[in-house]
């Protein structure tokens, strides 16, 4: 279970309120690569991991993940903070307002709403442990998007860390590859799932 | 509540609890690193003396670590993403 600690992975102080900064940081958060799709991603493959490594991992990270949504949501909460209806409809955001005024909601900047559609857990592990290394080079390249994109140094400071934050990720992830690929038989490597067929041998 | 300290304490908090997190993903995939492990030992300690600090001077970190002031104080502001911290 999760025991909440009140205070973000990094702290979030954002001076001046930016709509348009906003409607593009909400991938972010409920993107096809955003962090409430990693957080859900993690932490239910993890229930068919056959090993207590990737079991930890994906746990681990999962739950930092849920650390980065809140980061996201601070962030959004902060650029969208004190705006006039003018301001929000000339930077851009008028017609999310119209649905959420300045809350906050997970979708993507296009406006299609989170969806479990943009994650798998596939139920055999290897298959699961080359998504998320995938997903984590995807929310890289969203991040590098988004700096490509803004300008106040108030919002590139925590969108930075969390860019490093997914290199790192995409990191352990490979060593959590390598060490269940080091637990097969190289002669079945692809013949079955070692979550769900008998008698691999490839457990703790 | 002095807000310098708590500022200065919670950007310390910020940077040690961090390295905690980040050490701990490393121990995930290197169960067996004894460096790794001596190292987050050094930094738990760390850790716990800034959150009691902060806990005993400015607001409860955790549910649980109210400080019985006779008010339920966990809910009481800023929360973190309000940016005052």
């Amino acid at each position: 279970m999760w025991v909440y600690e009140k205070k973000l992975q990094f702290p979030v102080k954002i001076k001046t309120p930016n709509a348009s900064y906003a409607k593009i940081i909400m991938s972010q958060l409920g993107g096809p690569d955003g962090e409430v799709g990693a957080s859900m991603r993690y932490l239910n493959q993890r229930f068919t991991m056959p090993d207590d490594l990737n079991k930890g991992l994906l746990t681990d990270v999962g739950t930092e993940e849920l650390a980065h949504q809140e980061i996201i949501g601070a962030i959004l909460y902060q650029l969208t903070k004190n705006l006039s209806p003018e301001q929000i409809k000339n930077q851009g955001l008028d017609s999310y307002f119209v649905d959420h005024t300045a809350g906050i909601w997970p979708q993507a900047a296009s406006g299609m709403p989170f969806s479990s559609a943009s994650l798998q857990c596939t139920g055999d592990p290897l298959a699961d442990l080359f998504e998320d290394l995938a997903a984590e080079q995807k929310a890289r390249l969203t991040y590098d998007n988004i700096l490509r994109l803004i300008d106040d140094p108030d919002v590139i400071a925590p969108i930075r860390f969390l860019r490093a934050r997914e290199v790192v990720h995409f990191q352990r992830f490979g060593e959590g590859l390598r060490r269940l690929q080091d637990k097969l038989d190289c002669k079945n490597y692809y013949a079955y799932n070692p979550s769900y067929d008998k008698g691999c041998g490839c457990g703790n | 509540m002095d807000c310098n300290k708590l500022r200065c304490l919670m950007d310390q908090l910020y940077c040690v609890s961090f390295s905690c997190d980040d050490v701990n993903l490393f121990l995930d995939t290197h169960p067996d690193c004894t460096e790794a492990m001596q190292c987050l030992e050094s930094l738990k300690a760390l850790e716990q003396s800034l959150e009691r600090q902060i806990n005993e001077s400015s607001f409860p970190l955790r549910a649980t670590k109210t400080q019985g002031c006779g008010c339920w104080d966990w809910i009481s502001g800023p929360w973190p993403w309000e940016g005052e911290y």
